[in-house]
């Protein structure tokens, strides 16, 4: 197996240019190196990213916060300007694994695995995340959607890595609630990422994320329209949560644990907004 | 006490630690080979065809051993003792695979990688057979042939007093599902055998709680001389009863007598939780039958216990259950009839408890249901009914002894404030729509030995060396909770030196004495007794060595501090070192004692354990706010192991109740990871109050009673008990899992 360490861009892209369809890029290796150990997962090189200066830095780029590929968990949920503009994400990282666990996993890999599980994938849908992927011939950029392609794939090519996420400044706020098998170290069964912007005692409007529910985060856009203009109390949470349950019921697989997710979105979507409303 | 009742780190915590501790995974000898097996993909047929031409041609492969080229003595992997009653019905390989998991061959290779990549390598035939996943689907016929001796047993009724009749008796009804759990210890399995040709020397290392049991299971298998085999205990990270049936032991002998070099095999966690055994799934249906008081006068229970796909110890683990019904209360009938039923699974063996969890679950699950529909408090009930000294179990004819049952019950409730709470969360409930919290509680008991159903006697031997030390040998079987602390402890109370000056061993056939194992409780009350006295004997020795010596009659002298003296002249002194020394160059004689103990109780031993919940009605959800378990523990060895032993069994029996459930998939594979099987983890786990009850009375040493396996008999049925309260609900499966609770409360609300 070969092995490439670049140090910066210039080397990434010439390694980039070596990589096959079997080779894999490595970051934290929180989940490709279980897969190396059970043998499930055979490269015939590794790209590691952790050598260059510019996939763990955080910085605005003019309107949008440049957060490279190699920033860990630990790193996002401790920013200030996350945690200022981002609680979503903060939210988010913060409840991935354990904390050995937060203290190596990547946002790049978070979102290159591509699971229907992934606990950072809902938050880039919610805040309209650009991707920077960047290949042997130059960068280029792709919506988050975009990225995502099915559980455990994107539409990367073999020879092309995420180097950057680029966040808009949002003008709404946010929070992400997951519900796993258990409080900590879980994966999750549903993840809601939340955004609204009020306008006095209204709601302008509202952004709604799902994760977990199916292949891909899926946006609760019934409810998103619903909700425009009206007060937040009590019922009008219960109805979007009902609208959340609805759409478990009509897209998610039995096999899925489709009928504990239609009953259990309720207790979901009222932590979002009570967090919503701790995240303000 | 100068040592007994105090608090002293386990006698490896410093090398564990460090990470000096070898376990048997951490061996290395010379030459020495690894092992990786395969493993049977479907849940049952037959191998007709095995071609294992291309992993025998990779490089670093010695040999592959399999159902159709090694031995093929049909064996039982629990047994422990010689010419044991018991069906053999497995073998180190097997051609007709039962289960998903089943040994089939193993690769015998130069590093575990070399060993695993062959395994992958090794082409498999298979006939498949039909196969059955559920207790009920084996009732239908379907696996009859799962084995000559069938798939269905229907064990003895066991049968005490006359069925109660009359106008004013109430009658509750109950069913109770236990789901398969998983022993998850720390350190997975592992075994090193070694055979040397040219002796015909078998050694075998290994974690396990009867270095003699696996002796005798490895002589009947490969029909050798018991003296040949010497088997000896590695340090252990965990067993909780998962240690004491012989998965791995077997496999390895088998490839070191083949190679004649030294084998190491360790399962990974997938193959610890697919291949070894688990606590067998049970069904109970039970009646309880009560006058309007509340004093219980009979229980019928009938259950099923799945066996998994071999007969290890299920047939006897069944026969225990009603033997643990007369551990904590008295009542005048009892019907039992147990049913042992074969399925394509996981085989079912050993977990801590030995039933008592599981029977437990079952009856203070009835207890709570008939305290309801009685209109008594769940405690005053448990108070009428349990057991006090005077009284016998009249299973066993064994007076129940110094039992404190009731004063258990009542510290706990006062402790837990039980009465005030109780109402508190009516009130919390009845303000909140989402949040539920319960108060729920449970009484457990269990045994300190197998007296008196099965042989049981210690033996220990001390010797003291010329440094005034003395080397205490006996067969112990510490599982990393402090046995071998405790009996530092033990010995040297009763021998009156510093801790430091005691050196306790573990079990080695080749050394140490012949002992039934760690079962049963049985260590520190029969065991830690036979020290005690043989201690004793040990001073006396010394006694008279010094008489001998001194010329002053034995009945003038002291045995003090490291000291014999005369009472009457001070000056006439010795130490235990001057004694050594001289009983050697003057009396031509080693100063040791061997002593011989058989018990002759088993008093009854519980506690009574208080839990508060709150359930998250929204997502199913259940947080435990806080937990008491008070123990009557006749005296405390180790005071804060004691302790923690107590918090790790709430911590485990909590999983059990909650969230652990081994999920066997529809076309049989199991769920054999931790991603699919839920222990609570350190944010999860409870604030576990413990408060011993130590007012000694026993045989035990120094009074104690028994306390591994009986703090994690009641904990499950608490954890059960507070969330019934909290949801005014009647659930008896466990685990309680989100899953399992949202779909009561669904159904609650469609009805």
């Amino acid at each position: 197996m070969l092995s490439y360490t670049p140090s910066n861009m210039e080397e990434l892209q010439q390694s980039l240019s070596c990589l096959t369809k079997d080779s894999k890029l490595i970051g934290g290796g929180t989940d490709l190196i279980i897969r190396l150990n059970m043998g499930i997962c055979k490269p015939d090189a590794l790209c590691y990213l952790g050598y260059i200066k510019e996939l763990k830095e955080i910085k605005w780029e003019g309107d949008r916060l440049s957060i490279g590929a190699y920033a860990t968990m630990t790193q996002m949920q401790n920013h200030p300007d996350i945690q200022k503009y981002f609680p979503a994400l903060v939210d988010a990282a913060s409840d991935v694994g354990s904390l050995q666990i937060r203290n190596n996993g990547t946002i790049g890999g978070n979102i290159g695995n591509a699971s229907p599980a992934g606990d950072l994938i809902p938050v880039m849908y919610l805040y309209d995340a650009m991707i920077e992927i960047t290949g042997p011939e130059g960068v280029r950029e792709a919506a988050i959607d975009q990225v995502i392609e099915r559980p455990g794939r994107t539409t990367l090519a073999c020879n092309e890595a995420i180097t950057r996420i680029l966040l808009p400044r949002p003008s709404f706020i946010s929070s992400f609630v997951k519900l796993g098998f258990r409080k900590k170290v879980t994966i999750a069964r549903i993840g809601v990422a939340l955004g609204i912007e009020m306008d006095g005692d209204y709601v302008k409007e509202m952004r709604f994320v799902a994760g977990a529910i199916s292949l891909k985060p899926v946006r609760l856009t019934k409810a998103e329209e619903f909700i425009k203009g009206k007060a937040l109390n009590e019922q009008i949470v219960m109805d979007v949560a009902q609208m959340l349950s609805d759409l478990i019921m009509e897209i998610t697989p039995k096999e899925f644990d489709r009928d504990y997710k239609v009953f259990a979105s309720r207790g979901v979507v009222m932590d979002a907004f009570k967090r919503l409303g701790q995240n303000r | 006490m100068k040592y007994v009742g105090k608090s002293f780190p386990i006698h490896d915590a410093s090398s564990k630690a460090a990470g000096r501790a070898v376990y048997a995974g951490d061996m290395e000898l010379k030459g020495m080979l690894h092992m990786a097996l395969l493993f049977s993909s479907i849940p049952h047929g037959i191998v007709k065809e095995l071609d294992c031409s291309k992993a025998l041609e990779m490089p670093g492969v010695v040999d592959v051993i399999h159902c159709f080229n090694t031995i093929d003595t049909e064996y039982n992997q629990y047994q422990t003792q010689f010419g044991q009653d018991l069906l053999h019905t497995t073998r180190a390989f097997n051609s007709h695979v039962r289960y998903v998991g089943d040994r089939i061959a193993a690769v015998i290779a130069e590093t575990e990688e070399i060993a695993r990549a062959a395994v992958s390598q090794i082409r498999v035939e298979y006939e498949e057979l039909p196969y059955s996943l559920t207790m009920e689907d084996t009732l239908t016929g379907k696996i009859d042939n799962i084995h000559e001796t069938g798939a269905v047993f229907d064990c003895p009724e066991v049968k005490v007093g006359e069925k109660p009749e009359g106008d004013d008796l109430v009658e509750i009804h109950t069913t109770t599902d236990l789901s398969r759990v998983n022993h998850i210890c720390m350190e997975t399995h592992a075994c090193v055998a070694d055979y040397e040709p040219f002796s015909g020397q078998l050694t075998v290392w290994s974690p396990n709680q009867t270095v003699y049991g696996i002796r005798t299971v490895l002589g009947d298998i490969f029909h050798m001389d018991y003296n040949r085999i010497r088997v000896i205990k590695t340090t252990m990270g965990g067993s909780f009863g998962g240690k004491q049936e012989w998965v791995l032991e077997p496999v390895a002998a088998a490839a070191a007598l083949r190679v004649g070099r030294p084998v190491k095999l360790v399962y990974n966690r997938n193959e610890t939780i697919a291949s070894t055994y688990s606590r067998a799934p049970f069904h109970f249906d039970s009646t309880f039958t009560f006058q309007k008081d509340g004093t219980l006068m009979g229980i019928e229970t009938d259950f099923m216990l799945d066996a998994g796909a071999y007969l290890g110890n299920s047939i006897n683990y069944a026969k225990t259950i009603p033997h643990k019904m007369y551990r904590a209360y008295h009542y005048p009938y009892l019907r039992v009839r147990p049913k042992v039923v074969l399925t394509n699974t996981i085989i079912s063996g050993a977990f801590r408890g030995w039933t008592s969890p599981e029977a437990t679950v079952m009856f203070e699950h009835n207890m709570d249901m008939a305290a309801k529909k009685l209109g008594i408090d769940p405690v005053d009930l448990r108070i009428k009914n349990v057991m006090h000294l005077g009284d016998v179990d009249p299973l066993s004819g064994v007076p129940i002894g110094n039992f404190k049952a009731e004063e258990a019950l009542r510290q706990g409730r006062e402790h837990f404030n039980w009465d005030a709470r109780r109402k508190e969360v009516q009130e919390f409930n009845a303000g909140n729509k989402r949040f539920k919290r319960g108060v729920g509680m449970s009484f457990g008991a269990h045994v300190n030995s197998f007296y008196p159903s099965k042989t049981d006697y210690a033996r220990v031997d001390m010797r003291l060396a010329e440094t005034g030390s003395v080397s205490c040998n006996l067969t112990l079987h510490d599982h990393g909770c402090g046995t071998v602390q405790a009996f530092r402890i033990i010995a040297a109370e009763a021998l009156g030196i510093p801790l430091s000056k005691v050196l306790v061993g573990e079990g080695d056939t080749m050394y140490t004495p012949l002992d039934v194992g760690c079962f049963s409780s049985r260590t520190t009350y029969v065991q830690g007794r036979a020290a005690v006295e043989c201690a004793g004997k040990f001073k006396e020795r010394l006694r008279q060595d010094a008489a001998l010596l001194s010329g002053v009659p034995a009945e003038e002298l002291v045995v003090e501090g490291e000291t014999v003296h005369s009472a009457a002249d001070p000056q006439i002194c010795y130490t235990w070192s001057q004694i050594a020394d001289q009983a050697q160059q003057v009396l031509k004689h080693e100063v040791f004692v061997s002593y011989e103990y058989i018990p002759e109780s088993n008093p009854g031993v519980g506690g009574a354990h208080f839990a508060m919940v709150e359930v998250d009605t929204y997502t199913g959800m259940t947080k435990i706010l806080d937990y008491l378990a008070v123990h009557d523990i006749g005296q405390a060895i180790n005071r804060e192991m004691c302790v923690a032993q107590v918090q790790g069994a709430v911590t485990m029996g909590s999983g059990a109740a909650l969230s652990e459930h081994v999920i066997t998939r529809a076309n049989g594979k199991p769920a054999n990871s931790l991603k699919d099987y839920h222990v609570l983890n350190s944010f999860e786990a409870p604030d576990v109050k413990v408060e011993l009850i130590e007012d000694g009375g026993t045989e035990g040493p120094y009074g104690a009673k028994s306390i591994g396996e009986v703090c994690h008999t009641p904990v499950a049925a608490a954890v059960v008990s507070a969330v019934n309260h909290a949801l005014d609900s009647d659930m008896d499966s466990i685990p309680l899992s989100p899953d399992v609770i949202v779909n009561y409360l669904r159904e609650r609300e469609d009805a």
